[in-house]
């Protein structure tokens, strides 16, 4: 006797067709021994036979009715070209959407072996963001480690070179500053020239390596871009062009990413300095092959622990922090995740839209085509070939749609890359990639399965009976339960995506409405390093003459300086106190710093000249200030009282001045204000106020300050609202996707109803006819139709409501003063749906009761 | 003849000829086998199925169930034989093509220049 066959070859035969099932096994029987691998082998054969032979039975009829379906696409023009017009819609965002996180999250960096590369941040302890800077010797005692195979970094700052020598009405490229070892320790090398070296670093050269993009666009893509110079927009200083970057190199910068980069240029400025005091931006080290990272980190904790013992000790108040290693990728995007998932929720959310709206579209034909179908169930077809009628018609609508989404979105590449964020635009992929398009291929045929199985059972389950007895092109009243769930889905799907845009909206709003304590209309910051010092005076005197260039610049108002400017988000470099966990932070200023940024005296007076200039021992608070200082006193007692520091002669209190925040969204710091000269003078910054419709540049203070004899290493001017408008990109990005999302879901929530509504009154003539005949007014079937239409849309408003409440705690972190569960809010956005719900069924429901009972009836 | 009826396929011209040849003993086991063994063709067994299946909707070949055989533990088995309709078929292919190689090197016997 032939042994019994494994339940997994059972299975496996049972997926064959039963006149072949017979014949397949005792073959296979036949072919293979036994055991565990010899049946899985079987197995497997059953189904490759089972998928062909099935395949063979049904290819003539699927093949039907593909062309069946088309063809009746293509008679009914309309409906495919709206049905194709609106799931274009609903897929074209969710492809942008993922064509950029498809880059940010899933695809490999573009470094050798990227696994391998860990950040070195200082962190404060119970904070997940790195600290700022980390002391420049521990990027130096880093190299020496052995689990550590190369460091490098690169700096926040660019510079800025010019292709031409005249510099008038120059462009300049930004060049980010980066260590010579960078590319070393990314493992890139330049597709053209050659990567900087130790040499280069040690003797200053000016080397740069230009971007890919930079390079085909301004140089042509030629080979001979090598060796070319450019000019600093620091006066008298070249640079050298040594290669160029491979196509989708970036620069990895941690805490601030540079928008616009055109390539990177060698700097060693910190390690030629490293003393006890020099910082870096956390370094990028790359791993020795095969070490881990708690290998690694055990000795980065083990060298940090020998340097905190070598350096001199952090002032008091300074919370304490450690140094760990995080991996790039994680150090790159692992902030970003939460926000990266609300957008992908919220453009799934638009994708349900879409569907909805496609399966309400379908449904609606399919009432249409009951006639038919009953047909087709009475001429004996199985309700699974009325099913699969119904999904083939959706996928080719579907597939339609995907393709006219992805030409759409290729065609704007350019725009949609113009209005993306930083955060989505820098790794945006390129639209067609074979990614992107099996993620479309596989969303569509979802979808199309989704939006066509409804239809499709509903149209199966039809009383074939009493349809044919009706006649085509009939219908009866009241069949309206299936379409109206959907309906009522998309509404409550759009309440969502409304309310969240609403609210990003509010909350961008009252940001913007943030009062930040100064003026910063025409408000300019200079920064400009003098060569390195250690004759205190000397350095004083020339940061003040620089001071007094800035000031007799034309156009400049006024001018001031500080060592930190509290509107640039620069961290102050000396606690004010250390208080129970409170913070606050005192700045050396010069005088004229509260009118140059136009700050509000509150109390008392500002610091006079003669005060700033004899360091004298004075200071003036800002409100919160007071609090954290004075605990207690009245601001306007403030005036005239003493702060004592430890080390310090008593610093009496001259006046209060309003708080400040460096941009919308950061917080205000209790400060005291002191005259500069009582700090050093190392990062000293100029702020100043310019007349209306003048600006400056790099090249006029350079220009004017080479003229007074002084020759900065390096200027940076910016101008505030630049830097106030950067800061809110993200909040802005998050309020105009939402937006985006929720007029598109709007739209097609309106178009949905619009098109089940004015179908089914289309249907329904003969029923009106009856009505109006049996004496019912215009006035009695437009209020009916309404009331019939709204049902769905009202249990939707609710519905979306409870939805939007539940999705608003994880709203509430992006949300910037604004409860995520406002009701009014809900109110609104409710009132303003029911609104186009009303119009979207206002125009069908006119139509039907114009319906004239005589020719309505006549049809009978 | 001018109007042939639908050619055979590739697959199918194989799978009929080792029908004919194997003389009613044929199924698919040793179809494929002999396939392979004699044209060196290896195929997918699924398509021998789904060919064997296809041939005999066009009537050109039929099946019955053999005699339970002592071999196989006395189980019948499926077996094809060809019927005059899938001999005509074969000859219709044949002679096509042998029409469009006539004068060509591919009509040369083999084994000369």
């Amino acid at each position: 006797m032939r042994p019994p066959a494994s339940p997994l070859v059972r299975w496996a035969l049972f997926a064959v067709p039963a006149s072949w099932r017979e014949m397949v096994r005792d073959d296979l029987a036949d072919q293979f021994g036994r055991g565990r691998l010899a049946d899985c082998r079987r197995a497997a054969h059953a189904f490759g036979i089972a998928a062909s032979l099935h395949w063979e039975f049904t290819r003539g009829a699927v093949m039907t009715e593909i062309r069946d379906a088309i063809r009746s696409l293509v008679r009914a023009k309309g409906f495919a070209i709206g049905a194709i017009a609106t799931f274009a819609l609903g897929i074209g965002v969710n492809l942008a959407v993922f064509s950029a996180v498809d880059r940010m999250l899933f695809r490999p960096l573009p470094y050798a072996d990227p696994g391998q590369l860990v950040v070195m941040g200082n962190y404060r302890v119970g904070d997940s963001r790195p600290y700022g800077t980390i002391a420049a010797s521990y990027l130096v005692q880093a190299r020496g480690l052995p689990a550590i195979a190369d460091a490098s970094m690169s700096e926040w700052s660019a510079d800025g070179y010019r292709l031409n020598e005249n510099p008038d009405g120059a462009r300049y490229l930004r060049f980010v500053r980066v260590s010579y070892t960078t590319l070393r320790t990314l493992g890139v090398h330049p597709v053209i020239g050659q990567d900087f070296t130790e040499d280069d670093a040690r003797a200053h050269r000016r080397r740069l390596l230009v971007s890919n993009a930079v390079w085909k666009r301004e140089f042509g893509g030629r080979a001979d871009v090598v060796g070319r110079r450019v000019w600093s927009s620091t006066a008298g200083q070249e640079g050298e062009i040594v290669g160029v970057l491979p196509d989708n190199f970036f620069p990895p910068q941690i805490v601030t990413a540079t928008l616009d980069w055109s390539g990177i240029a060698v700097n060693e400025t910190t390690l030629d300095v490293a003393g006890p005091r020099s910082a870096t931006t956390p370094p990028i080290l790359r791993l020795q092959t095969g070490v881990t990272l708690d290998a690694a980190q055990s000795q980065i904790a083990a060298l940090d622990v020998r340097l905190r013992a070598s350096m001199p000790a952090p002032p008091t108040g300074t919370p304490p922090s450690v140094v760990r290693l995080v991996p790039l990728r994680e150090a790159l995007f692992g902030r970003y995740e939460t926000y990266v998932a609300l957008v992908f929720g919220a453009a799934t959310m638009v994708l349900l839209v879409g569907c909805a709206n496609l399966a309400s579209l379908l449904l609606v034909r399919a009432r249409s085509r009951e006639h038919r179908a009953a047909l087709q169930l009475a001429l004996g077809a199985t309700p699974s070939r009325v099913i699969r009628g119904a999904v083939i018609e959706a996928l080719i609508l579907a597939l339609a749609g995907s393709v006219v989404a992805l030409l759409a979105l290729r065609a704007s590449d350019h725009a949609i890359a113009a209005w993306l964020p930083l955060l989505f635009s820098k790794y945006a992929a390129p639209v067609l990639s074979a990614r992107v398009i099996v993620f479309t291929a596989l969303l569509a045929t979802a979808s199309a399965v989704v939006a066509g199985v409804v239809p499709g059972w509903r149209a199966a389950r039809v009383d074939v009976l009493s349809v044919l007895q009706r006649g085509a092109g009939r219908i009866g009243a009241g069949r309206q339960r299936g379409s109206g769930a959907i309906l009522g889905m998309e509404i409550a799907v759009s309440l969502l995506l409304v309310a969240c845009a609403t609210l990003a909206g509010r909350s961008l709003i009252g940001l913007l409405r943030t009062n930040l304590g100064y003026d910063p209309a025409r408000l300019y910051v200079v920064t400009a390093y003098l060569p390195e010092s250690t004759d205190l005076p000397l350095l004083r005197k020339e940061y003040g003459e620089a001071l007094d260039v800035l000031r007799s610049i034309p156009g400049v108002q006024s001018a001031t300086a500080a060592d930190v400017l509290p509107v640039t988000r620069g961290a102050a470099m000396y606690p004010m106190w250390a208080g129970d966990g409170h913070r606050g932070y005192r700045w050396a200023v010069t005088d004229r710093f509260v009118e140059t940024l136009g700050m509000h005296v509150l109390a008392g007076r500002t610091m006079t000249p003669a005060e700033i200039q004899s360091t004298a021992p004075v200071g003036v608070l800002s409100e919160s200030g007071v609090s954290l200082a004075l605990p207690g006193v009245a601001v306007a007692d403030a005036v005239g009282r003493d702060l004592r520091f430890p080390g310090e002669a008593p610093r009496r209190v001259v006046g209060v001045v309003s708080d400040v925040r460096a941009t919308y969204v950061d917080p205000t710091w209790p400060s005291l204000y002191v005259p500069s000269g009582a700090d050093r003078f190392r990062f000293l910054q100029y702020a100043a106020r310019i007349a209306p419709g003048l600006t400056v540049g790099v090249g006029d203070v350079t220009k004017r300050l080479a003229a007074a004899g002084l020759f900065p290493q390096r200027v940076a001017v910016s101008r505030v609202a630049d830097d106030l408008d950067a800061s809110l990109v993200d909040q802005r990005f998050l309020a105009e996707l939402l937006s985006a999302f929720g007029l598109v879901a709007l739209v097609l929530a309106a178009i949905g109803l619009y098109a089940v509504q004015s179908f089914s009154v289309a249907l329904r003539t003969t029923e009106f006819g009856v009505r109006l005949s049996l004496g019912a007014t215009p006035g009695d079937l437009r209020r009916m139709l309404t009331r019939q239409m709204l049902a769905p849309v009202v249990v939707g408003l609710a519905a979306g409501s409870l939805v939007t409440w539940w999705v608003a705690q994880f709203l509430q972190a992006f949300l910037n003063g604004v409860d995520a569960r406002d009701p009014w809010t809900y109110a609104a956005v409710a009132a303003a749906l029911l609104v186009v719900a009303l119009a979207a069924t206002l125009i069908p429901a006119r139509r039907a009761a114009r319906t004239d009972p005589v020719v309505a009836l006549r049809a009978q | 003849m001018s109007a042939a009826p639908e050619l055979l396929g590739e697959v199918e011209q194989l799978v009929l000829l080792a029908v004919l040849r194997l003389d009613g003993l044929g199924y698919a086991v040793p179809i494929r086998a002999l396939i392979r063994e004699s044209a060196g063709v290896s195929l997918p067994r699924g398509s021998i199925y789904v060919t064997l299946e296809r041939l005999e909707r066009k009537r050109l070949v039929e099946s019955w169930f053999s005699e339970p055989t002592s071999v196989r533990g006395g189980k019948a088995r499926r077996l094809f034989r060809i019927r005059p309709a899938g001999i005509a078929a074969i000859k219709a292919s044949k002679r096509a093509v042998d029409r469009l190689a006539a004068g060509t090197v591919a009509a040369l016997p083999e084994g000369r220049p």
